[in-house]
């Protein structure tokens, strides 16, 4: 009798365990129809014309050549080019934008009027199209920059021009991920840092010991998202830096094969070794991440 | 929970909904791109009828002043053919970033544009599939009695697919005040020119505003030795030799001889010479902050309209290659567009093209200041805009249709780009050879013949 009633309960639980999760991937539907509709699906169309021969994308003469694109593609030493400059761009905008947002967050995590403002403040960049905040870029670094430094613009040089958008791209996100970090202290329990204080930890053992394990959730969030960010990274070199060979990177690469130069197949290609890249990466980042994840 | 249900199914229906509404417009699509009815105008006459009109007119025509000239020519059509309630929808990308991939993705998607800007050499795709109509027995552009040059502009493989309206041109733009204050007159030879930018430099002024963050003007600086000296050598088919792989660029003397002359004169260049775009450029010209521009014609009207109200006056040189004189004013047709005979509106939009290389040509160019092909001029042109127009109407010029086919997309883009980072090393002192540029320019050239295989 007591089995029976104990199994009615858990069959019960798993009833309602099953509506909640029902409901909730309900929730999460259009979200995922809407990506499936605009990205997933055309992305896994497109797949089957990096086999062809499709030249202009206005055509509809295309022939299978089996690897012929990829094999072409991964000898190509401006698409590996590409991609060191789109690499280099991420790294540096990636620990950017992420350790200054580590650091205005701890400053601001605090509430009062001030840090709210200056929240708000650091935010406001975030909200601007990538392409304003690269061309108002072009006019602080020759204006402001040179002035300042005595020193031609980043963005006229070979050299710097990849940290010069990198700097943009900082400056733009580095209030999102300030807003992920500040939601990541807030749920940090005080008792923690009250235990630690009476263990007789200082303020950079409390930071190191208690703070950043129990970030590790808002450093998964920040890090892979800004990769997948960075390895897209387009409008920029677009806005400021379209002739130079040292900005191409890889999704401008693709761009111009597709659209400009009428090469799709190749284009196409160069796309999917892009995406298969993009994938394992930020695979490989998650897994060290969640690796050190600990729960409060 | 059973509104949270009712939240997230309402969600989903409204999802579906508005990609069925999405998906809906491709169907749609084929019934505006039904086949041009000839016949349509004269019925519409013949009854007195009203035809409502929609023309799609894509251009790159960034600069403000041609975007009105464009405007004003299509209401002086407007007003000469009652029997139409023209709907005009311009849509402009720029030319170097975004215009063709745009044109194509419109067309790939089912969009049919009644006229498309652009010069059929540049854009074979187009003619290849049939969003181009075939021109060469177009009665109005035959009797316009345009020289070869002008007709090479506007034709692919010998037939003519486009309506050139217009000339550009380019060279250097001087500082009248600078160069009467030190004494200068217009160099006619390279020294003279070298020696003109030394006495700038000497009396504290930047001889030279450049716009290299514009990719097109690394080319121009270059084209005036390139194009003369090709001409003048017969080459005629230099850019279709380079594309197919049969001439490599080392074959040609003049390219790395137009490179070590241009690289004399990069010695002066400002901090903000790689980073200034056209406009930018222009302000550091006008407001005296620089004595010389290497500039196209195509931005006159943007000039006049910057400098409107002040006192700046500036004049216009070809720029010396040699000290032989042997330098031609640079001439391509600028503004052409091609008509898509798949367009719902097709027939108007011959005829609007064919207006306005006639007739409406001076509504355009009195908005525009640009220089017809037919060698007029509006009247409240300026006048180094008529000067223009004579040289050309006296033929001695180089004329990029008197080539046999142009760059494409690709190597043009390639040429640009290397010719900036050309310019890059005098502007970081790493003064990079001209057989160095080369090397590199031809390894990209190689890289793209080896994937056309």
């Amino acid at each position: 009798m007591k089995y029976s009633k104990d199994n009615q309960l858990a069959r019960g639980r798993r009833v309602r365990q099953l509506k909640t999760q029902g409901t909730n991937l309900l929730f999460l539907l259009p979200a995922f129809a809407l990506f499936a509709y605009v990205v997933l699906i055309p992305f896994l169309q497109g797949i089957p014309y990096s086999f062809t021969n499709w030249k202009s994308i206005i055509s509809d003469k295309k022939e299978f050549n089996g690897l012929h694109n990829y094999i072409l593609m991964l000898k190509n030493t401006y698409f590996q080019q590409a991609f060191v400059h789109t690499l280099t761009f991420t790294v540096i905008y990636d620990i950017g934008a992420n350790v200054l947002g580590l650091a205005f967050a701890l400053l601001l995590f605090q509430n009062s009027k001030f840090a709210n403002a200056c929240r708000t403040m650091m935010f406001l960049p975030f909200t601007t199209a990538l392409t304003s905040a690269a061309i108002v870029w072009s006019y602080v670094y020759t204006d402001v920059y040179s002035v300042l430094f005595g020193a031609a613009s980043p963005l006229g040089q070979s050299s710097q021009v990849v940290a010069g958008m990198a700097v943009i791209a900082i400056w733009r996100d580095m209030g999102y991920c300030m807003l992920i970090y500040i939601a990541g202290l807030k749920a940090i329990p005080g008792d923690y840092y009250e235990a630690a204080t009476l263990d007789g930890a200082n303020t950079l053992q409390r930071f190191t010991n208690v703070t950043l394990p129990l970030l590790v959730p808002s450093f998964t969030s920040n890090v892979t998202l800004l990769l997948a960010w960075g390895l897209r990274c387009f409008d920029y070199p677009m806005a400021v830096a379209r002739n130079m060979e040292a900005a191409q990177t890889s999704a401008m690469f693709i761009y111009d094969y597709i659209f400009g130069y009428s090469k799709a197949g190749l284009g196409q290609a160069s796309a999917v070794m892009l995406t298969i890249v993009l994938v394992l990466l930020t695979r490989v980042v998650t897994y060290f991440f969640r690796k050190s994840e600990v729960e409060a | 929970m059973k509104s949270k249900k009712f939240v997230a199914l309402l969600l989903v229906l409204v999802m579906a909904l508005t990609m069925v509404a999405c998906g809906s417009k491709s169907t749609e699509t084929p019934s505006t791109t039904a086949a041009p009815k000839a016949d349509a105008p004269a019925a519409t006459e013949a009854k007195g009828e009203v035809k409502d009109v929609q023309i799609t007119v894509f251009h790159y025509m960034v600069q403000t002043t041609k975007q009105a000239g464009l405007d004003a020519v299509e209401a002086a059509f407007a007003a000469e053919h009652p029997e139409y309630n023209i709907t005009w929808d311009n849509v402009m990308y720029n030319q170097g970033t975004d215009y063709f991939p745009q044109l194509q993705t419109a067309l790939a998607s089912g969009d049919q544009p009644e006229i498309m800007m652009g010069n059929p050499g540049l854009y074979p795709d187009l003619v290849e599939q049939g969003y181009v109509a075939d021109l060469t027995d177009n009665a109005v552009i035959n009797g316009l009695g345009l020289p070869s040059g002008d007709l090479g502009d506007v034709s692919a493989d010998g037939r003519i697919y486009g309506f050139p309206i217009d000339f550009k041109t380019w060279g250097v733009f001087y500082n009248k005040k600078i160069f009467s204050d030190l004494g200068l007159s217009e160099p006619k030879t390279y020294t003279e020119l070298l020696n003109a930018c030394q006495t700038i430099a000497d009396a504290g002024i930047d001889p030279w505003a450049h716009a290299f963050g514009d990719a097109v003007f690394g080319d121009i600086e270059m084209r005036n030795y390139i194009w003369t000296k090709a001409l003048a050598a017969g080459d005629n088919d230099l850019f279709s030799k380079l594309m197919s792989g049969e001439a490599k660029l080392a074959d040609y003397p003049y390219f790395a001889e137009g490179l070590e002359t241009w690289a004399k004169r990069l010695q002066w260049m400002r901090d903000d010479a790689m980073v200034n775009d056209q406009n930018a450029a222009l302000e550091v010209f006008t407001s005296g902050q620089a004595a010389m521009m290497y500039f196209g014609s195509w931005g006159i009207g943007d000039l006049e309209a910057m400098i409107a109200g002040s006192d700046f006056e500036y004049g216009f040189f070809v720029e010396p290659i040699d000290d032989e004189g042997s330098a031609k004013l640079n001439v391509q047709v600028d503004q052409c567009f091609m008509v898509n005979p798949n367009a719902e509106n097709y027939d108007v939009a011959v005829q609007f093209m064919e207006y306005w290389v006639t007739e409406g040509g001076s509504s355009w160019s009195a908005v525009s200041l640009m220089p017809l092909l037919n060698g007029s001029v509006a009247d409240n042109a300026p006048d180094i805009v008529k000067t223009l127009a004579s040289i050309k109407g006296s033929g001695n010029i180089a004329h990029y249709g008197d080539f046999t086919a142009p760059f494409n997309s690709q190597f043009t883009t390639d040429w640009r780009t290397y010719l900036t980072a050309f310019a890059e090393s005098y502007s970081n002192g790493s003064n990079q050879s001209p057989e160095e540029c080369l090397k590199a320019m031809q390894a990209k050239f190689d890289q793209n013949i080896a994937e056309n295989g």
